[in-house]
């Protein structure tokens, strides 16, 4: 089959940007740190305030350095709306949602996710630098949404 | 226009195409028409209110926008679903008119796609516009809005249905009467557009009637948010291209004007597809582009797709063809792209 020169052109281009797109996904992981969150298991919404370790959402040390935060989303609140760490810790967000979709973004940083109900949502990042780290809901949740906030403060 | 390569060749289309054009079928191809630009018009002013709200001016008041969620629900639903079916709906059908140089195969079908498009953004509209559904156009569940706003979406989707099964139909009945020919290009990629999204719409319309529906009638307790949300996107990638491919199609099709007493073929060499985008401004002249290579004799505009038998062709009865090396009529005039598909339906 006979291509024209211009249609070559495209086609190797198309390609060109594909490859390239798929190393900057793969550099983004390794060099980034971004990750995908995971589904970290289910938890039915409904019973969900009695399940551990959504029953006593907060923060605890898990390990010298290392945290989990366990955030409880909600029409129109996370639960806790702040949590405070050293600078250094590494902190495991562990999410879900009571109720409808939601989302978590933390500022300047990797961590970005849905919250999805019956699902539960884990990311982990390394706080270096102190301040402090606004997060947001950044999925329509209802007439609510735009209230919904919190932070992570680097002390 | 000197070195312009896009050299567009007009040919008088023969009478036959002329009388083509069946005034009852073009009638609701039209209303569909103004039906998508009516949504465009609210949808775009929702934008604006979205706008002038960011610098404190508030317009929902005097509206009737009780919220700017149910102002961008409205615009959502307006853009990205109103405004897409019923344009690619009426332009498809048209340029299908307009491509096989015949009516539609059902009458009845046309109708029906334009009263079940209206249908659908009257239901909707109402449960957007009594802020019963503001939900955006994702409709996340569990975000529950009015029955009769997934009703509305239900019916819009079928529309878009009843459009491809009259597409099917007109080429059943075009290949009767045209045994061994091909399917004339526009025909061929509005087909085509239909059928890829009719298979991205079976995750939109199993997500609403099977479970959103049911469920915010109350005749199922839950529904799973994991797994609707991956049924619309089945359905809301796709969507992006179900309202590009009909500008594509523009650009392979783009009407001089001459609307219903000279229909008029352009021919676009596949060689010029790298310069198509300088169609997108018409009042600059189109730069040269040189074709290496390219090939003398017709094969050159007939590459693509072969799908045993479903192989797009210009239309050569509509074409007449000089004898030119590059099976090109002689003596057409070059002339500049005019982006305007839709002027002949005015």
């Amino acid at each position: 089959m006979k291509v024209e020169f211009y249609e070559k052109v495209f086609v190797v281009l198309t390609v060109i940007v594909l490859a390239v797109g798929l190393v900057t996904i793969g550099a983004s992981v390794v060099v980034a740190g971004v990750h995908v969150p995971s589904p970290a298991g289910r938890v039915d919404p409904r019973t969900v305030a009695e399940t551990p370790p959504f029953d006593q959402p907060g923060l605890r040390e898990i390990a010298p350095g290392q945290y989990e935060a366990v955030i409880l989303a909600r029409v129109w609140y996370f639960d806790p709306k702040e949590i405070r760490v050293p600078a250094g810790s590494t902190v495991t967000f562990r999410l879900t949602s009571a109720d409808v979709v939601h989302g978590f973004e933390l500022q300047n940083t990797p961590i970005n996710g849905m919250l999805i109900p019956g699902q539960v949502t884990t990311m982990t990042t390394t706080f270096e630098k102190p301040g402090e780290y606004l997060f947001i809901c950044h999925e329509y949740c209802g007439i609510g949404h735009h209230t919904m906030y919190g932070r992570v403060v680097v002390e | 226009m000197t070195g312009a390569a896009i050299s567009f060749q007009r040919e008088a289309v023969a009478e036959e195409a002329v009388t083509a054009y069946p005034a009852e079928q073009l009638r609701p191809i039209r209303w569909q028409l103004l039906l998508g630009f009516i949504g465009l018009l609210i949808g775009g002013y929702m934008g604006l209110l979205q706008a002038l709200e960011r610098v404190g001016v508030d317009f929902y008041k005097i509206s009737q926008i009780k919220t700017y969620y149910q102002g961008l629900t409205l615009h959502g639903v307006l853009l990205a679903l109103v405004f897409t079916f019923t344009f690619a709906n009426a332009f498809t059908q048209y340029m299908t008119i307009r491509a096989y140089g015949r009516p539609l195969a059902s009458t009845a079908l046309v109708h029906a796609s334009f009263l079940t498009a209206a249908l659908g953004v009257v239901l909707a509209g109402y449960a957007i516009l009594t802020n019963q559904a503001t939900v955006l156009f994702t409709f996340y569940a569990p975000l529950k809005a009015h029955p009769l706003f997934y009703l509305g979406a239900v019916f819009l989707v079928i529309s878009t249905w009843i459009v491809l099964a009259n597409l099917l139909l007109t080429l059943r009945a075009w290949r009767r009467d045209h045994p061994g020919e091909r399917i004339p290009l526009m025909a061929y990629m509005g087909l085509f557009n239909y059928l890829m999204w009719t298979i991205a719409t079976v995750g939109i319309a199993i997500e609403v009637l099977a479970f959103l529906l049911p469920w915010s009638l109350g005749w199922v307790g839950t529904t799973d948010p994991q797994l609707n949300r991956i049924l619309f996107w089945l359905t809301g990638h796709p969507i992006v291209y179900f309202w590009l491919l009909p500008a594509y199609m523009s650009w392979y099709r783009p009407d001089p004007g001459a609307g219903r007493r000279q229909a008029v073929q352009r021919r676009v060499d596949p060689a010029d597809l790298p310069a198509l985008p300088a169609l997108l401004h018409p009042g600059r002249p189109a730069p040269p582009v040189h074709r290496p290579g390219h090939p003398a004799g017709h094969e050159g505009h007939s590459r693509g797709a072969d799908l045993r038998g479903l192989r797009p062709e210009h239309d050569h009865r509509l074409l007449g063809h000089g004898g030119a090396g590059d099976g090109r009529p002689q003596g057409g005039r070059q002339g500049r792209a005019r982006l305007d598909p839709a002027a002949t339906l005015a």
